[in-house]
């Protein structure tokens, strides 16, 4: 109970950080940007983002004790402050969407007449909860919730794909051009952004060593899941209406007949899963925006800094105004995240080499 | 100790018995509407539609003796409205009712013939849009009026939703008359199609209703109607086919006189296209088995050669196809069979080059047909 994280946990709680709200919408960013090569862009988007993880878990394991917030600071100086900064104003917004995301599925498929505020400040009451005890609970949590999680997911479309799947949906096969490999790409590696939380979350684990492992497996499992998912719903609607839908994911489950003779209304069970994949996603991003901020002002504790952070990510989950801005600003955010998996690490690491072999310190 | 684990009960035993009832309604304060119909209004207001939903009468239904009001015993009842749009129409019906109206279980929702002549996109974005109504719901496009459906008195079931609905279960698997499209199949085709479709024909008499055949949308309007023979000619060339086994009956004209009634199951067909002189060709493979099931022929053999039959019952499926063909061609001039889809997934290069064009070339695209039944069975009888 010294509040660090085994490695098998680590993988539980990277795979259900990523398992969020994007498992619902993707299909449809996907199908809209690329087409009936959807698939292979999420295989691609997977690979790209187990590159990202290998030089975000590669900077960490230079500094094993230290959380990115201390040594972008030894490493860059002035600039460290700023991208540390940066990073956590990028989670707290992320935290923000992901719960403004989760709040409007579930307004619109189940409690249509709760209003939103009231959704989006239990969920975050919920989290709070739980990160108030550290990362070994939230690790815990992961551990117990995502066999609950994965199991149904998996079953319940698979059904879905049997009866009803048109792979033929597919072709024609390979017909994009450079520009839409970009954006499709794009928009699977955002679905999986979640994983920075390890720029903070390597000194937490037993053997920080395993790090780039962990990731690598829990990406692979996901892309999995993704890739599951992603086929189910176009193989069964098509790729013009996947694209026209805006929660594909679940509408699929609503107009399925083959299997829906056996267990009808099947989108109930997902949606009760839905705020476990929201509940396990948020979790870990609130920690991690109390965790840096407790590290940046060099504070013993982080407990005194999540209940602070819930009004802020109260505020900017109700900035935009729909469903379709939500989306668009999570796109925007989503660069800042890219950078700071693909840019700051390598400056991190460039950094440090020059520190270490030019200026022999 | 003991407080903690007294505490985790009463948690767990909260958890399952207190939850989220809060805004809780009773069963009783809710209609389930089974049914909608929507038609045009005649002459005069035609941008106005008439909506009629049915909901159950649960007292009628359990067929309780003794209970009862003054009103004749009709199993369900019947609300009706005219409006602008849909779901505005549906808002003044509840100006009328004492409980909430609930849609998740409405599985059959029937268009009138005028009102789809209009054109269905006005009609069907409600259905896309809101959660509350299943996408699986059955969509019927009816001769005449669409409320003559709804107030059809059945006698083989107590509701008129569950009668039309099960002859369309049995329907298409078994005779393969009707094509068992639900609202989201339909419109998940118009969208890939930009607007073609063929959607189930519903003809209402004064006790039952035939649902067989369907009707031709075009552009979202609807155009005409395919007949039941016409729309098995579809049906065997439309890709659904291969997941069900068919089971249908053909009769035949042996060369002997007299006619020979075949049950077809299992048919497969496979569909390729050439581009030929800038013209796609399709080719079309089916297999199939055959049984008979009935012989006019008064000669009994000993030893049947079955093979004799064969080639008449292709024959016959490719004229019934052909048939089909020539009338969606010809006539409709609607491309309901997918062969567009057929050349955007498997020769792209070419579709692009055609694909603005392609209602004015699909009257004039070939289809070669090859048909290739083995009769297995013969029954139980020589």
């Amino acid at each position: 109970m010294n509040d660090k994280i085994t490695t098998p946990q680590t993988i539980v709680l990277i795979i259900t950080t990523l398992i969020g709200v994007w498992i619902t919408t993707l299909p449809a960013t996907l199908a809209e940007k690329s087409g009936p090569d959807s698939w292979l862009m999420v295989i691609i988007g997977g690979g790209i983002s187990v590159l990202g993880a290998a030089i975000v878990t590669s900077t960490g394991r230079q500094f094993p004790e230290k959380t990115f917030i201390e040594y972008s600071v030894e490493t860059l100086g002035v600039f460290g402050h700023l991208f540390n900064l940066g990073l956590i104003i990028y989670l707290v917004i992320l935290t923000g969407m992901v719960v403004r995301i989760f709040g409007e599925v579930i307004k619109v498929f189940l409690l249509d007449r709760t209003p939103i505020e009231v959704i989006i400040l239990t969920m975050l009451a919920l989290c709070v909860y739980l990160t108030r005890h550290g990362i070994e609970p939230i690790a815990r949590t992961a551990e117990v919730l995502l066999p609950i999680l994965m199991l149904p997911v998996i079953i319940i479309y698979l059904m879905i794909i049997l009866f009803n799947g048109d792979l033929s949906n597919f072709m024609p096969f390979l017909r994009l051009d450079f520009k839409e490999i970009i954006a499709g790409t794009k928009a699977t590696v955002v679905s999986f952004l979640g994983f920075e939380v390890l720029l903070l979350f390597i000194p937490l684990m037993q053997n920080p060593h395993q790090s780039t492992y962990s990731s690598f497996v829990a990406i692979l499992m996901v892309s999995i899941l993704y890739l599951f998912v992603v086929v189910t719903v176009i193989a069964v609607l098509g790729i013009v209406e996947t694209s026209l839908l805006i929660w594909p994911g679940i509408s699929v489950l609503r107009m399925t007949e083959t299997a829906g003779t056996v267990f009808p209304r099947m989108d109930v069970v997902i949606l009760s899963l839905w705020s476990i994949a929201g509940f396990t996603t948020i979790s870990p991003m609130l920690f991690a925006s109390a965790f840096g901020i407790s590290r940046i002002l060099k504070a013993r504790e982080f407990k005194s800094f999540i209940v602070p952070l819930v009004p802020v990510a109260y505020m900017i989950a109700m900035f935009p105004k729909d469903v379709l801005e939500a989306r668009k600003a999570v796109e925007a955010v989503s660069n800042m995240g890219l950078f700071y998996i693909f840019v700051v690490p390598l400056l991190i690491l460039t950094a440090h080499w020059i520190r270490r072999r030019v200026l022999n310190r | 100790m003991k407080g903690k684990v007294f505490i985790l009960t009463v948690l767990i035993g909260a958890s399952i018995f207190f939850h989220g009832c809060w805004n809780m309604m009773d069963l009783e304060k809710k209609t389930f509407i089974m049914m909608m119909g929507i038609d045009a209004l005649p002459e005069g207001q035609q941008d106005k539609i008439k909506v009629t939903l049915t909901m159950p009468v649960p007292r009628q239904l359990v067929g309780a003796e003794g209970g009862g009001g003054p009103r004749p015993e009709t199993p369900q009842q019947i609300l009706q409205s005219t409006g602008n749009t849909v779901y505005g129409t549906i808002r003044q019906i509840t100006n009328r009712l004492s409980r909430q109206l609930y849609f998740e279980h409405m599985t059959a929702i029937v268009i009138g013939e005028e009102a789809a002549k209009g054109g269905l996109d006005r009609f069907l974005d409600v259905f896309q849009r809101n959660k509350d109504f299943l996408r699986m719901a059955k969509l019927y496009i009816c001769e005449g009026k669409a409320e003559d459906v709804l107030k059809m008195e059945t006698e083989m079931e107590p509701l008129v939703v569950t009668y039309i609905n099960q002859i369309v279960h049995f329907n298409s698997s078994r005779s393969l008359r009707a094509i068992n499209y639900s609202i989201g199949k339909v419109i998940t085709e118009l969208h890939e199609t930009n607007g073609n479709s063929l959607v189930m024909r519903i003809r209402p008499e004064k006790k039952e209703a035939v649902v067989a055949g369907s009707a031709v949308i075009k552009n979202w309007k609807l155009v005409g109607w395919l007949s039941d023979r016409e729309t098995r000619g579809i049906l065997w060339m439309l890709k659904e086919i291969n997941r069900i086994s068919v089971e249908t009956s053909i009769e035949l004209q042996t060369p002997q006189k007299g006619l020979v009634v075949l049950d077809l199951v299992n048919f497969t067909n496979k569909t390729k296209a050439k581009i030929q002189d800038g013209m796609p060709v399709f080719y079309i493979n089916m297999r199939g088995e055959a049984r008979i099931v009935e012989k006019e022929e008064r000669i009994i053999k000993k030893e049947e050669n079955l093979e004799r039959y064969e080639k008449p019952i292709e024959q016959a499926i490719t004229k019934e196809i052909n048939n089909a063909l020539q009338k969606v061609q010809d006539e409709y001039r609607v491309d309901v069979v997918n062969f567009g889809e057929h050349l955007r997934k498997y020769h792209p290069d070419y579709w692009e080059t055609v694909k603005e064009k392609w209602d004015l070339m699909f009257p004039h695209v070939k289809v070669v047909l090859n048909v290739d039944v083995k009769i297995r069975r013969q029954g139980i009888f020589k």
